[in-house]
């Protein structure tokens, strides 16, 4: 964790800054709204099971089926992994990196424990030059949450 | 042969143009504004390849190819100095 | 406008292309998504590009190595976009 001085009425920034170097680099490079966050969270919790797209809405009272963005994304990220039998099912799974399971682990429990702190870093991340580059060239935008 | 390449050159850079313009009406970064105008510039350069070799090849466009060139990679270069944190 | 003035202007956008390769490999750094170092390396085969038709082909800028050189640079970034979508 980096430690920064308390500068005046810096509060804020004290909190972002708080937060665990990893954490930040991967809520910045693939989270962009706290539903994203909570349909990961929920996935890698229940690691073992496949959800529906409703199931998952069901599950955070969301409205049906208005989750399927945010997983779609997800797979796209290689942070789940979707099965078609026939209908789609998605489950967690680090399908390009596993190292980042223990990243997502960190989140989870930085969530449950600064809850806000989470939610305005994901807010509050200064849109990304590359990112934003590099998403240009996808053809078929995935909406943001 | 040569032509032939020009066209497809002019035809990647035009969908990269595209593809950041369209991005850039989307989410405002400046990046991507400098960058389409930099693809924009090199299809444009690509084209004059084209018309430099296949349809004017008595005239010599060398010039003002690389004019075009050299507007399309500063505005890029400019974009990625002065748009990077 | 001597004869010395297309090489010059070669020479600065064979530069200007690198400068723009070695950003594109600063963002490769940074957030390792592979189009950035495939864009650097197109980049820098442009600058190649340049650098080739200033000194070998000054007198036939449409000379067979230099629009070679050219059409690998450009289906990098075809393979790049297409490596982005691929999902």
């Amino acid at each position: 964790m980096s430690s920064r001085a308390l500068q005046g009425s810096d509060a804020q920034v004290l909190i972002l800054n708080d937060l665990p170097d990893e954490v930040r680099r991967f809520i910045a490079s693939n989270i962009s709204s706290v539903a994203q966050l909570e349909v990961l969270l929920l996935l890698r919790e229940h690691r073992d099971r496949e959800w529906t797209a409703d199931e998952v809405s069901r599950a955070l009272y969301a409205a049906a089926g208005g989750m399927a963005d945010q997983l779609n994304d997800l797979v796209s990220r290689g942070l789940a992994y979707v099965t078609e039998t026939p209908e789609r099912h998605y489950r967690y799974r680090l399908t390009k990196d596993d190292t980042l399971d223990a990243v997502v682990d960190s989140l989870m429990k930085v969530y449950k424990e600064r809850r806000v702190a989470v939610i305005s870093l994901i807010y509050s991340e200064p849109i990304d030059n590359a990112r934003s580059f590099a998403d240009a060239f996808r053809i078929r935008k995935e909406k943001e949450g | 042969m040569a032509g032939l390449i020009y066209l497809l050159c002019a035809a990647t850079s035009l969908a990269c143009a595209g593809l950041l313009w369209r991005s850039y009406r989307g989410n405002g970064v400046r990046l991507l504004f400098w960058s389409s105008l930099c693809f924009l510039g090199l299809t444009a350069e690509n084209v004059m390849l084209y018309l430099d070799r296949v349809t004017f090849p008595h005239v010599d466009l060398s010039l003002y190819r690389l004019l075009i060139g050299l507007a399309a990679m500063l505005s890029l270069i400019y974009g990625l100095i002065w748009e990077s944190k | 406008m001597g004869t010395l003035m297309t090489p010059f202007l070669q020479g600065m956008l064979a530069m200007a292309c690198l400068v723009a390769a070695f950003f594109f490999l600063r963002y490769w750094r940074s957030t390792r998504d592979r189009l950035f170092f495939i864009f650097a390396v197109a980049f820098l085969l442009m600058g190649l590009t340049r650098f080739v038709a200033a000194l070998i082909a000054a007198d036939d800028p449409h000379n067979s190595y230099v629009y070679t050189i050219r059409f690998v640079a450009y289906v990098l970034i075809l393979a790049a976009i297409i490596d982005k979508n691929r999902n």
